[in-house]
């Protein structure tokens, strides 16, 4: 009881630092689910491109070019000088130049196609290369009508109808996205916390009770080293689940229709067994760590990297094939694909076993931390 | 013959190679306070952790209470208090919560606890700072915190490990006179010091440890009268000619003399009014001199003769 008091004053007493933190990374964690939940929306809006046309043909194919470019993009007169068109062009003001000649239209229609407009972009940027096969598809098309035997109106008629034609894009797994809860997003972001807080706020009461002269005091007492141990895990188990308590409240104000769902509640699972992975990493750390500024630097790093490598900060899609097989060596890899799998359970009897299979294999490795951190312990305590 | 607290006998205590105990034997009586008095690194924080059991030994036995003391042995540490050398106290909790942690690991009673509480903070004199925390204490009163965390649950046994180390004199003295009631109110006392003046002034018996092994032991008293010197005499003298070094060295009585940088240093074993036998003779032999003194021997003298080192070297 007495190493509870004092576990509970001592962190009673870096309270205000712990909370600060908590603050800090709970606001990140919550501004990057927003941030992830807009990105995967996957909406799709053509380019406006700006483009900038010296017309010097009087025929009727140059203004159905133009009408035709208006529609989709800002068409403006040329700059009066060359200096202000190469200033427009470098500052991205244009995107594009196009300088129609005299005898386009009298040109094209005589079969000539080739090389009878000219343009001006930034070299190998992808605004110009859209533009121009804008121009080229216009172009291409209309003297696909006219070759084929089509009167001019013909042609120009088709050609307008043709590309007026717009394309349905959308993403393979769109569906899912479309469907996956802003939640899903909350409850992924909490590893990078727990890893990050528990590390800050239990590490430093565990570092002063592993304190060479505290604890060779505390081995003359009376009471069991076994006693002295379990109240020292009772206690920092009671603080994180004090946490991961607050953190489930938040997602229950912040998402009630999915916490409060067979999701939410399986989502609480794993994100409770993620807790007890950042326990085991904290008592690793403080095995290692002889200061308390050693443990920020350790939770910034393992949390950063674990979150990165596991796929919370990056989506598990993009991640190439090595980097992959890496990832599947870090518990939030699990974290994030059970948390995933969870994302589609409407009932319990439909639980997969990707989710047990992540559930478990987190356990696994707060297991291994655990005993590694034992292990390091027991050979201090020897030396 | 009082009844041994802690029976030590045959130690032997190895870091690889260097052999920290060497077939240490001690007896400590109830009721006594013992002094373990060495110079550092002679061994007796290694003593005293194999008899806390902080540290396992290669050779062997140590009984505390008449048992043979393990890591696990609860029962017999609920009677013994421990201030270790290094301050062992929370910065994080105040001085009354730091001594209601350390004897609440001993006594589970609150109301009991509070009250031993209590009269460890009035005992050690810390009334004033009770809601200070550690960092906030001096060195002094720091110490003296140490103390009253090992002390506050009215142990049968307490084992002081260096507990003046750089403690100013008002508080080395407060901490001196404080063991001094606790060995009267009952309880023994193991006392360890590479001071020997206190070793002197508040030990009954003594037992001196170099190297690991016990080199002397009894009291105060039997200690001295273990060396020659019972006297030694210091003269500030001018000009003495090597004959007359040896004459003095003649004198009965004088089995040591030694003249260096205008002071003659005399060597007495037994005998009276040596003092005034050789100021006789500087007087009748017209050698000038000028400041006396005379003392006696001190442990260091113990010491000093029996390993040929100082105590602080």
């Amino acid at each position: 009881m007495q190493v509870f008091k004092a576990y509970m004053k001592i962190i009673k007493k870096k309270l205000p630092s712990i909370i600060v933190y908590f603050a800090i990374f709970i606001g990140i964690s919550i501004a990057m689910t927003r941030a992830s939940g807009e990105s995967e929306t996957r909406d799709f809006t053509q380019t406006e491109l700006k483009i900038a046309v010296e017309n010097l043909d009087d025929g009727e194919l140059s203004k159905v070019l133009l009408d035709y470019l208006k529609v989709n993009h800002q068409v403006s007169d040329m700059p009066e000088t060359e200096d202000e068109l190469l200033d427009a062009i470098f500052c991205r003001e244009l995107d594009y130049v196009l300088y129609i000649p005299k005898d386009f239209t009298e040109k094209f229609l005589a079969g000539e196609r080739d090389g009878i407009l000219r343009d001006r972009k930034v070299p190998q940027s992808s605004s110009g290369m859209f533009a121009d096969s804008q121009v080229e598809g216009f172009l291409t098309t209309l003297g696909m009508y006219l070759d084929a035997g089509f009167s001019v109106e013909e042609s120009i008629r088709n050609t307008k109808e043709d590309l007026s034609l717009s394309a349905d894009v959308f993403f393979l797994d769109g569906e899912d996205a479309a469907e996956k809860h802003v939640a899903v997003y909350y409850l992924q972001y909490l590893p990078y916390i727990f890893i990050c807080t528990v590390i800050l706020a239990v590490g430093p009461v565990l570092l002063v009770f592993l304190n060479k002269d505290i604890n060779a005091r505390n081995k003359c007492s009376a009471v069991s080293f076994h006693v002295r141990n379990l109240w020292l895990i009772g206690s920092s188990m009671l603080v994180i689940l004090v946490e991961f308590l607050f953190l489930m409240f938040v997602g229950g104000i912040l998402y009630p229709d999915y916490i409060f769902t067979v999701k939410g509640l399986l989502g609480a699972l794993n994100a409770f067994v993620s807790i007890l992975f950042a326990l085991s990493v904290a008592f690793l750390t403080v095995q290692l760590a002889k200061k308390e500024n050693v443990l920020s630097m350790v939770s910034n790093v393992c949390g950063l990297a674990l979150a990165f490598l596991g796929g919370i900060f990056v989506p598990l899609d993009v991640f190439g094939e090595n980097v992959l097989k890496v990832s599947k060596f870090t518990p939030t890899y699990w974290y994030v694909t059970a948390n995933d799998a969870i994302s589609h359970v409407t009932k319990l009897s439909e639980v997969s076993a990707d989710i047990w299979q992540g559930v478990v294999i987190q356990a696994v490795y707060a297991v291994a931390f655990l005993i590694f951190g034992m292990l390091i312990n027991r050979m201090k305590a020897r030396e | 013959m009082s009844q041994p607290v802690v029976v030590i006998e045959n130690l032997v205590k190895r870091y690889k190679e260097v052999l920290a105990l060497d077939h240490l034997n001690l007896r400590i009586n109830e009721g006594e306070i013992f002094g373990l008095l060495g110079p550092n690194g002679s061994g007796k924080t290694t003593a005293i952790n194999c008899v806390l059991a902080l540290l396992s030994f290669d050779k062997g036995s140590v009984k505390v209470f008449g048992e043979e003391i393990q890591p696990d042995s609860y029962e017999i540490k609920k009677n013994i208090g421990v201030v270790l050398q290094n301050v062992a106290v929370f910065e994080e909790l105040t001085v009354f919560e730091n001594i209601d942690y350390f004897c609440g690991l001993y006594v589970r009673d609150k109301r009991l606890r509070k009250q031993y509480v209590s009269e460890a903070i009035e005992f050690v004199g810390l009334n004033e700072y009770t809601k200070f925390y550690p960092k906030k204490l001096s060195g002094g009163l720091l110490r003296r915190l140490n103390i009253a965390c090992g002390i506050a649950h009215k142990p049968k046994l307490i084992i002081l490990d260096e507990p003046t180390v750089a403690v100013d004199p008002q508080s080395r003295n407060r901490i001196l006179e404080g063991i001094q009631n606790l060995n009267a109110q009952g309880a023994t006392i193991i006392y360890t010091s590479h001071y020997m003046e206190e070793v002197e002034q508040i030990c009954g018996r003594i037992a001196i440890i170099d190297k690991g092994r016990k080199i002397a032991e009894g009291t105060n008293e039997e200690l001295k009268k273990m060396i020659k010197a019972d006297e030694k005499i210091h003269i500030d003298v001018v000009g003495l000619s090597e004959g007359q070094l040896a004459d003095i060295r003649k004198l009965s009585h004088v089995y040591q003399a030694d003249y260096t940088e205008n002071r003659l240093t005399i060597y007495c074993n037994g005998g009276k009014h040596n003092l005034v036998r050789i100021l006789g003779y500087l007087q009748e032999n017209e050698v000038s001199f000028g400041r006396v003194y005379t003392e006696l021997p001190t442990l260091n003298d113990v010491f000093l003769e029996i390993t040929g080192k100082e105590l602080r070297d």
